[in-house]
């Protein structure tokens, strides 16, 4: 079965947790993040894709830094991933590919 | 057909039931004498999309398989509990609510991670046990937590929550999800598994 979800994932454990506080509402699911991804810190955390435009705006709004999103489409075994959007590490300017 | 597996260690019950189900076999019993080999048998039998019951006879279990039943798609049957020289499958031990020790709120958080993949990933416990703090999770508000252990059980997995350490938190009427056990049938559980995972 495909399944297309939204994956965002942190850069540091602190903003994973302090995120899901913000996004509460969004229908956010805490998971281990993929390996498919490199990231410094293994808390994702996993919503619906009509979720990701309110998500990212809070996330922005909070000026949290160090984070990214990701379409992840599974199917099978291994998950394709597509980044979305950076929003940038500490000292580097917020980037939108 | 008929088959008296009663004695026969894991896996060879699910070996002989499926011998004849692959030689054209469309109505079958199987006797076995434990839990877990009746768990197998219907894994084996749901995975090939036929019917399957089993009723407890003559102090242990009879297991019926019937119908020609529709190959499963590739990656969809669940997996046979893998077998060790100890006993079947594996079954998942939660005696607290956080894993590993040191900050409780990055353990709750591992342990809501931990619940979650186990319910998306394809080797399956063929139970999940719950007590001492752990009893908080089944019976607690946290809508990820509730979801993980819904997939799990619908996928077959057995949810058993220890009733002496609800009724201990005062959370008797609040379990969600799970059966109310005791001692006895938990014990049990981990002694039947191939392994017991403590988390």
């Amino acid at each position: 079965m495909r399944q297309v979800y939204i994956l965002l994932v942190f850069d540091s454990t602190h903003t994973a947790l302090r995120s899901e506080e913000l996004l509460a509402g969004l229908d956010v699911r805490m998971m281990p993040t993929l390996r498919e991804i490199s990231a410094s810190c293994g808390i994702s955390l996993r919503l619906p894709p009509h979720r990701r435009a309110e998500a990212e705006r809070r996330l922005q709004q909070a000026g949290l830094r160090g984070w990214r999103s990701y379409q992840v489409c599974a199917e099978g075994k291994k998950p394709v991933c597509t980044l979305l959007y950076a929003s940038g590490g500490p000292g580097k300017p917020a980037e939108n590919p | 057909m008929f088959i008296n597996a009663v004695g026969k260690a894991c896996p060879i019950p699910v070996v002989m039931a499926k011998k004849e189900l692959d030689g054209g076999c469309t109505d079958l019993v199987v006797a076995v004498d434990n839990a877990i080999a009746v768990q197998n048998l219907t894994r084996l039998a749901s995975g090939r999309g036929l019917n399957v019951s089993s009723e407890e006879q003559d102090g242990g279990f009879h297991v019926h398989i019937s119908g020609t039943g529709a190959p499963a798609a590739e990656g969809t049957a669940p997996p046979l509990a893998a077998c060790g020289p100890q006993g079947c499958g594996y079954t998942v031990f939660i005696g607290k609510d956080h894993l590993g020790e040191g900050d409780q709120e990055l353990g709750y958080n591992l342990l809501r991670m931990a619940l979650f993949t186990l319910s998306q990933g394809d080797t399956l416990p063929a139970s999940v046990l719950f007590m001492n703090g752990g009893v908080r999770l089944p019976a607690g508000e946290d809508a990820q937590v509730l979801e993980s252990l819904q997939a799990l059980a619908g996928r077959g997995v057995d949810i058993l929550v220890c009733g002496t350490c609800l009724n201990y938190y005062g959370l008797t009427d609040q379990l969600k999800i799970g059966t109310v056990s005791n001692m006895y049938d938990i014990l049990s559980h981990m002694q039947e598994a191939g392994k017991v995972l403590s988390l």
